[in-house]
């Protein structure tokens, strides 16, 4: 009986299956033609730019080949601009991975009360950084916080070093809460047994750490060290905020790209910074992808 | 007798632990200073605040002062509703065209599907980045400059919003598919009753994703927002930022003003979002 319903369904299932599907296009006709407009219209113009001299209105006025590249090779500012960006991308990489390390390995035990303290190291992620740096304008500044405990009288945010590690040290509070979340999850994902196994065969804290936390949650270690390293070479509200349109600020290629589309109004120089940072998240992410392979390891 | 013997170790064990505890919890407190200065010091005057204030100032000078200023020249709440508005527009359009075109790409046969999934994962690729100024020339001269459209017209697509739906529709069973097909439901049906709530964890960690991307974002609301009636709060924060004259106070204000209504959301939505965050987001 039951056989014979499917043999009589069958047919009905089969032509359903066969029949083409106009309806998809229908599903798919918002998104192509947002793709279409906002990702690869400006992807391909951008490149077109970067040939051309532009007038104040963004519209390509005289090709000039690859004198816009050579222009600012020759100035040195691609290189400055370059080195500036990779330095302070990887001391906010470090910085927030280790931070957010250390605070994940304290919350490792679920114990009673410990949601109190992981909401604290958490609280980051809810907040947009241009409050936290005017918050940090006041600790850093001048006529600060910071001056006025330490009893000195130096200017945190002209100083040449002292305003990188300003900065770093306030977009590292800012991005942890979201590494400490997802080391936390890695870690807690550590089965009770392994760990119960290592205290009784006597080892330390540090061997724990290296020899069963770190390998165990090496997805989650490998995405957040990427994860931040992206973060930090799009940023730079923190710049912004906290230097103004100050020349002495930081220069690192997302501000620099603001800086010469909207204040300078030199659309062209702009396309060309905007390819080298994409060319550098591409460059990261390729390397991603391979290390991904060879380091991680998958339960 | 095994109890007893067991029974100092065990509350040696949980007197460790209440210390454990209790020493973490300080340390959260040292933490989440800035936040805390900001609270506090944002009710004391802007001369008082040059230098550290001691304790006995901060219960002399203690004032609203700022925060009258803040609300009597900065439209401090229009920033934040525009910030949340921009988000509220960005997650349910990236929600409804993920659903569709994920549907689309999981269920449906036509032709050039795989070509058309392709041009998806190509797009995933382009770092927006490259594509903002060439963006902002397009919104110009679409005239959307200083408008919520154009604020949010860029990124009601999410290419990562598409996947994640695909993974998860691809994960529903196929008999249940079969079933509901047999018993004559259409497509759109399935797709609203059984489809989309079934994802509604995967669309809930999206929304949270994109909630701070989008809450976060600077460049692009910086390039086209210009009148003070259409500042998200990232915008509107930077200009209470003086670089001539300090005045920290009402800095503190607006920065305090800024951060309480998220901190509220996360206090209460905290395991919702940290369930959200990690779901997918890494493999293994």
């Amino acid at each position: 009986m039951k056989k014979k319903e499917q043999t009589q369904l069958e047919p009905v299932l089969a032509k359903k299956r066969k029949k083409d599907q106009p309806l998809g296009y229908v599903f798919l006709l918002p998104v192509m033609l947002s793709l279409a407009v906002f990702t690869f219209y400006p992807f391909f113009r951008s490149i077109y730019l970067t040939f051309f001299m532009a007038d104040r209105l963004g519209n390509a006025k005289k090709f000039v080949g690859f004198d816009n590249y050579i222009r600012l090779w020759q100035n040195g500012e691609i290189m400055e601009t370059i080195g500036d960006t990779v330095v302070y991308a990887s001391l906010i990489c470090v910085g927030t991975f280790c931070l957010a390390l250390l605070l994940a390995y304290l919350c490792v035990d679920p114990v009673k009360g410990s949601r109190g303290y992981q909401t604290m190291f958490s609280l980051p992620l809810a907040l947009a950084t241009a409050p936290i740096a005017a918050v940090g304008a006041y600790i850093f500044g001048y006529h600060g916080m910071l001056n006025g405990l330490l009893g000195t009288q130096i200017n945190w945010l002209g100083h040449d070093v002292f305003k990188i590690i300003c900065v770093v040290i306030l977009v590292c509070w800012c991005n942890c809460g979201t590494s400490f979340i997802y080391l936390l999850v890695g870690f807690r994902n550590v089965p009770d047994d392994l760990i119960e196994s290592a205290n009784l065969d006597g080892a330390s804290a540090w061997t724990k750490f290296f020899k069963i936390y770190l390998p165990i949650a090496s997805p989650q270690v490998f995405y957040v060290v990427f994860l931040n390293i992206l973060t930090a070479f799009k940023s730079f509200t923190m710049i912004k905020v906290l230097f103004g349109t100050d020349e002495n600020g930081l220069r690192v290629l997302s501000g620099t790209i603001y800086q010469k589309a909207i204040l300078e109004l030199r659309f062209e120089t702009a396309c060309v910074y905007s390819l080298i940072l994409c060319v550098l998240i591409f460059l990261v992410t390729r390397v991603q992808f391979i290390l991904e392979k060879k380091v991680v390891h998958y339960q | 007798m095994r109890k007893n013997t067991n029974a100092p170790e065990a509350s040696a064990r949980l007197k460790k632990q209440r210390f454990g505890v209790a020493w973490k919890t300080v340390l959260g407190i040292c933490f989440i200073f800035p936040v805390i200065i900001a609270f506090l010091f944002s009710f004391l005057p802007n001369d008082k605040l040059l230098g550290l204030p001691t304790l006995q100032t901060f219960f002399e000078h203690f004032t609203f002062e700022n925060y009258k200023w803040v609300f009597a020249n900065i439209p401090i709440f229009k920033y934040v509703t525009n910030s949340l508005q921009m988000c509220l527009i960005v997650i349910v359009a990236q929600s409804i065209t993920a659903c569709l075109a994920a549907y689309a790409f999981a269920f449906f046969k036509f032709k050039g599907k795989d070509t058309l999934f392709q041009i998806i994962l190509i797009a995933m690729m382009v770092p927006g980045e490259v594509c903002t100024i060439c963006n902002f020339l397009t919104v110009r001269d679409m005239g959307l400059v200083n408008t919520m459209m154009g604020l949010t017209i860029v990124s009601l697509v999410s290419c990562n919003s598409i996947f994640m739906m695909r993974q998860s529709y691809l994960s529903l069973p196929g008999e249940m598919r079969e079933a509901t097909m047999m018993d004559g439901c259409g497509e759109i049906r399935y797709m609203l009753q059984f489809a989309v709530p079934l994802s509604i964890p995967t669309i809930a960690s999206l929304a949270i994703t994109t909630f701070i991307s989008v809450f976060n974002a600077y460049l692009w609301p910086l390039l086209v927002s210009r009148s003070p009636e259409h500042y998200t709060v990232q915008i509107g924060m930077a200009l209470l930022v003086d670089h001539e004259v300090p005045t920290y106070g009402r800095q503190l204000a607006g920065a305090v003003l800024c951060m309480i209504i998220p901190i509220i959301f996360f206090v209460i939505f905290q395991s919702y979002m940290v369930k959200g965050l990690t779901k997918g987001a890494v493999k293994g």
